[in-house]
């Protein structure tokens, strides 16, 4: 039996698991996290490094950043954000199982503090949909705020700054005895490093008077990220890029990356503040601030906090594997029924129900401990009323419309009464993981209605429901024989990447890997199932060190080492 | 005016009419009544009471962990706390006393006038500063319940005029 953590990022996914009382990652083809980006050519669906770079994938069919339409109505090439996650989670799912030779029991999966009930609910499906028993959703800054604590054993006020590719959140807490309590959070869900690589880009197009197209983006983006995750602490940095045929130098200094990034950085140290006045911290008394995400490897990111907070900086676990780390110590815990570790996290928007006016009757406010339950009365405003509407919203605005809308229902089977007669309970329970329920109960007649918050997501009810059955069926049928045809089919995709790819390592470790991948061929010719394990993982072992440089490679045309020698 | 005590619960009899129906949390955590309180004793005993009744320990409490996450709530949040230390007296009251209603419409005059952002922020200070006051103030009336009550109308209307100043100010959302 196996539980693991899951952090399914909006640009990078991971996994860890508990081995020896620490958390330790799977590694994916060799890396601590895959792109979350799915490719739907034909009927196939590549996921990861592979549909970035894969010669078979076109950028037109390829998705990104799915996470941040998580519980929004929107649709890529037919599919909802819920079944992209589930196609993601079932390949982080599918590839753990298969190295560590395991099958995946249950998953706490992490998702931005700042989620609201309809994206948790639509993060839900997707792990139903993949077929991952889900232990419990937890927020990405606190699964932060588990891995150094348990890292440090101390007790205090921290905050944990959680700066990753999509999403910016900031959450403050308590440690005592192992029991993390957090006292406020609060985050942007439209901020992440994914705005800063966009707004290079923008600024290196502007320099050479380029147009992008939309679906090219992509590859501007990841040049982009590449200036901007190795400029270091070099006066400038320069790639090639190359568009319709044409070479483009994109280029980053410091000044450029402290411009672009400016505004950005702010809004985080605003967010920062607000927090911690929710809390009533002053940051004088916090004993640390946690690094998490993949912007904070930034240095200038790191001395703005440095700067801002003047307090301890955590930065030893490697924030792209801290979220994970967290989950799975969190995972192993409740299985384990470990009672020296509990979370207590918080509502992160305020919920409400519509007034007749289109204001908001706040019933749980933001940053209210969880679980939290709350109760309110209505009544009926004409006389032989049967039935009252709600209209339940999300978010810190005054005006109902300027909120997120979870859901609308309504109590009927009143009976007739004058204006004002009826009392009718409203029952409001948010759950462990965030998730709200409501229920409507006529106290008179006894009339009542239980609703499980299930906001638009792209998914019809029906829909859903017959997509669980099938995953239901498919764990069914997860015999060894068809778990071994997917791997041969993905096994043979990555015969023609590795080919793709074999001439842009050292020379030396060349005529390796093409023999690697003859044996490999072999195996799936004579459909010899531990062979083609045992051949992958070896080519596996072989490209891993050099995939960052073969992916620079295959941008720009040229290796990083040729780039190298040009900065000095 | 009839009062009854039963079974930690106080129950208020008025015009013959059961009115309110008040649990006390500070019961609830074994600490004393009293707009004072010792945090650290708080913040201990809602800890070890969340270990046993949090629904990651025990699957089945749900709502008794709701509730004493909704006590610590009222308890650690000085405004809440004197709204429910005069509850359980019986002395809550939702009306603003005469004595504050100029100060009060001089605040709702003032913000009206505010154009610019900065000028804004800077209100929303001085509230926050006025705030701090008051209740350093109820510290001072704990004895003196009317008083209380009185100070304590004032610090709920400018804390909810901050509340309405904060959200139409509150960003992207």
């Amino acid at each position: 039996m196996l539980t693991v953590g899951i952090d399914l990022g909006t640009t990078a996914s991971g996994v860890a698991y508990m081995k020896d009382g620490r958390p330790i990652t799977c590694r994916i083809n060799g890396n601590v996290t895959i792109p979350s980006v799915v490719n739907y050519s034909g009927d196939q669906v590549i996921i990861g490094i592979e549909a970035i770079y894969s010669p078979e994938v076109s950028p037109e069919s390829t998705v990104s950043s799915v996470k941040r339409f998580m519980g929004t109505g929107n649709m890529f090439r037919e599919k909802s954000p819920i079944e992209v996650s589930a196609d993601i989670l079932s390949y982080l799912k599918n590839n753990v199982e298969r190295d560590l030779g395991r099958k995946i029991d249950a998953a706490v999966i992490t998702v931005p503090s700042h989620f609201s009930d309809a994206q948790r609910t639509a993060t839900k499906h997707a792990a139903s949909i993949a077929g991952i028993r889900i232990l419990r959703l937890i927020n990405e800054p606190t699964s932060a705020a588990l891995a150094f604590g348990l890292d440090r054993k101390k007790d205090g006020i921290f905050a944990v700054y959680d700066f990753g590719g999509g999403t910016f959140d900031f959450s403050v807490l308590r440690l005592r005895n192992g029991i993390f309590q957090i006292l406020a959070t609060g985050g942007d869900n439209y901020l992440g490093g994914d705005d800063i690589d966009l707004a290079i880009l923008d600024y290196n197009s502007q320099l050479h008077e380029l147009e992008i197209d939309a679906n090219e983006k992509i590859f501007g983006k990841l040049v982009a990220k590449f200036l901007k995750e190795n400029l270091n602490d070099a006066a400038d940095i320069k790639k090639k890029y190359t568009y319709k045929n044409r070479d483009y130098e994109f280029l980053l200094s410091q000044n450029i990356l402290q411009q672009v990034s400016c505004d950005f950085l702010q809004r985080t140290m605003e967010i920062s503040d607000q927090v911690l006045l929710d809390a009533n911290i002053d940051s004088s008394e916090l004993d640390g601030v946690a690094l998490a995400g993949g912007m904070t490897k930034l240095k200038l990111v790191r001395d703005k906090v440095r700067k801002h907070f003047s307090t301890t900086i955590w930065d030893n676990i490697n924030p792209e594997e801290v979220v994970a780390f967290g989950a799975a110590i969190y995972a192993d815990s409740i299985v384990h029924k470990n009672h020296s570790l509990l979370l207590i996290d918080v509502v992160p928007l305020t919920l409400g129900i519509e007034t007749l006016g289109g204001g908001v009757d706040k019933i749980i406010h933001r940053n209210t401990p969880l679980p939290a339950m709350e109760k309110r009365y209505y009544t009926t405003y004409q006389d032989n009323q049967t039935g009252i509407k709600f209209h339940v919203v999300q978010g810190e605005r005054p005006l109902a419309s300027e909120c997120q809308s979870l859901a609308n229902f309504e109590l009927t089977g009143i009976p007739t009464m004058p204006a004002g007669m009826p009392r009718i309970e409203v029952k409001f329970s948010v759950d462990v993981n965030g998730l709200l329920q409501i229920e409507a109960r006529d106290q008179k007649t006894s009339v009542q209605q239980t609703v499980v918050v299930d906001p638009s997501s792209g998914l019809s009810p029906d829909k859903i429901v017959s997509l669980l059955e099938k995953a239901k069926k498919n764990q069914e049928q997860d015999s060894i024989h068809a778990r071994n045809i997917s791997l041969k089919i993905e096994s043979q995709r990555m015969v023609k990447f590795w080919e793709s790819m074999v001439d842009k390592i050292p020379f030396s470790f060349q005529e390796i890997a093409k023999s690697g991948i003859v044996n490999l061929k072999t195996a799936l010719e004579t459909d010899q199932y531990e062979d083609i394990l045992l051949s992958r993982k070896k080519i596996e072992e072989l490209f891993g060190p050099f995939l960052d440089d073969i992916i620079n490679a295959r941008l720009s045309g040229r290796a990083v080492t040729d780039l190298a020698g040009e900065l000095q | 005016m009839w009062k009854v005590i039963l079974y930690g619960y106080r129950c208020y009899l008025r015009q013959g009419v059961l009115l309110l129906t008040i649990m006390n949390y500070f019961e609830k955590f074994g600490i004393p009544v009293g707009y004072k309180i010792d945090e650290n004793a708080l913040v201990q005993a809602y800890l070890q009471e969340q270990s046993s009744f949090h629904p990651d320990a025990n699957e089945v409490e749900f709502e008794k962990s709701a509730l004493l996450n909704k006590a610590y709530k009222v308890l650690s949040n000085p405004i809440d706390r004197a709204k429910h230390f005069l509850e359980i007296h019986g002395k809550y009251q939702d009306v603003l006393d005469p004595e504050f209603s100029v100060e009060a419409f001089n605040l709702r005059e003032k913000y009206e006038t505010l154009a610019t952002l900065k000028s804004k922020k800077k209100f929303q200070e001085e509230l926050a500063k006025r705030i701090s006051e008051l209740i350093a103030t109820l510290y001072k009336l704990e004895n003196n319940l009317d008083a209380f009550q009185k100070n304590y109308g004032l610090l709920r209307f400018i804390n909810s005029f901050l509340e309405k100043v904060r959200s139409d100010a509150y960003g992207r959302n």
